[in-house]
């Protein structure tokens, strides 16, 4: 999946789960999350969940920060990175089960 | 932050002496002693403060209704100015009292409900109001090892208070006594949210207090013979994480203390949020906090 699919997936969850009245080409990557369209930080622990259905990924305690939830850029970089690291945990897991 | 019209009110003294020589007096002096001239200052307060006295004797009218007699409710607002101030002189001694002695006075009740609704693994909620022992609760989670934090305001919200009370002695307040020992989260901050949900995910505490409106997200509800708002954003985590909703109450002191886990609450399923918010789940935790009230109406705090 390229980082736009991720981006645009993203988009389409703070729509639907914020139940937001607004064109998607109206998010910005870079602009605050905390700041964008009303979002406050109850919002951000509903976009949290939405993101975790939509790409069947956990987002472990630990990575839930302000520098990852930063902008949609960020969350981008990190939805990517997470679904990478999820596929490879995965394939290792299927390669020891045939062993 | 709100402004009043005062520029200086004689609370503004009072607080002054708490804050800054009780304060120090209470470092050197004994447990024992301190906590005899906390019962003086909460004598002399109680015989000052006639008109906080009035005010909590019309709020306590509204709440118990006529079965109440004035004497019964004359003795309670005393009782309540008491209480508070000697919750507050507990503050400053708090943390020179050991975990065992501590522990000692206490008597916490219905903690399977607590464990297991830990059990579930979402994280926990526990919900509760200003009650005197709120910081019993806090040092006994901590003793007991179950990581947890508070949900509070960063600045105080008195319409009452002065200008100095407001600009100086409130912020003073919360930098030497409320944020002492364990760092409370305030719902000010950008981050609350992650932070809420990150100790939920770790199946760690959060304590919300339901009696201040402090959340963006408020709903009007009927509460003890009068409307107050709510905090409902708490909710919407709930319906979003699936956490545990724990009612608890904490009132007394270091001296003595008791600690009561309720059952976690069946909250009403919903198709949505927001029905989720307003399908009665509020009210039926605004029921359980008056409940808690009108069982120990002097050890609310914000009466």
């Amino acid at each position: 999946m390229s980082i736009e699919d991720v981006k645009d997936r993203i988009v389409e969850v703070m729509i639907r789960e914020l139940e937001l009245t607004i064109n998607p080409d109206d998010v910005h990557g870079t602009g605050r999350l905390d700041d964008m369209f009303g979002m406050d930080s109850i919002a951000i622990t509903e976009l949290i969940i939405g993101i975790e259905k939509e790409f069947n990924i956990k987002i472990p305690a630990e990575d839930l920060t302000v520098e990852i939830f930063q902008d949609l850029e960020t969350l981008t970089e990190y939805v990517k990175k997470r679904l990478h690291d999820e596929t490879t945990m995965y394939i290792e897991g299927q390669d020891k089960t045939q062993c | 932050m709100t402004t009043s019209d005062r520029f200086f009110s004689l609370r503004d003294i009072g607080i002054f002496f708490y804050l800054v020589p009780f304060r120090m007096a209470a470092s050197v002096l004994p447990i024992g002693a301190t906590r005899f001239l906390g019962l003086l200052m909460g004598y002399i307060y109680s015989a000052l403060a006639y008109k906080r006295k009035r005010r909590i004797q019309q709020r306590l009218r509204t709440a118990l209704g006529n079965s109440t007699t004035n004497d019964e409710i004359r003795e309670l607002s005393r009782r309540c100015l008491l209480n508070a101030v000697a919750c507050h002189v507990d503050a400053l001694i708090l943390n020179r009292i050991g975990t065992k002695e501590l522990l000692g006075n206490g008597k916490v009740s219905g903690l399977e409900h607590f464990k297991n609704a830990l059990l579930r693994g979402k994280g926990v909620l526990l919900v509760t109001g200003h009650f005197t022992g709120i910081k019993m609760v806090s040092r006994f989670l901590h003793e007991s090892g179950y990581p947890h934090f508070g949900i509070v305001k960063r600045h105080a919200d008195d319409p009452g208070a002065s200008w100095i009370e407001n600009r100086y002695l409130s912020q003073y307040w919360a930098k030497v006594i409320d944020r002492t020992g364990h760092a409370p989260v305030f719902v000010e901050d950008k981050d609350v949210g992650l932070r809420i949900m990150k100790r939920l995910r770790e199946n760690g505490i959060v304590i919300i207090f339901i009696d201040v409106p402090f959340s963006q997200h408020l709903l009007t509800r009927p509460f003890l013979g009068a409307e107050q708002a709510f905090p409902v954003g708490f909710l919407r985590i709930v319906y979003a994480t699936g956490a545990a909703v724990v009612p608890m109450v904490g009132i007394g002191n270091s001296s003595a203390f008791t600690i009561c886990f309720e059952e976690a609450v069946n909250l009403r399923e919903a198709a949505g949020k927001d029905e989720f918010v307003a399908k009665k789940n509020i009210d039926i935790l605004v029921k359980i906090l008056e409940s808690q009230i009108l069982r120990e109406p002097s050890h609310w705090l914000l009466i």
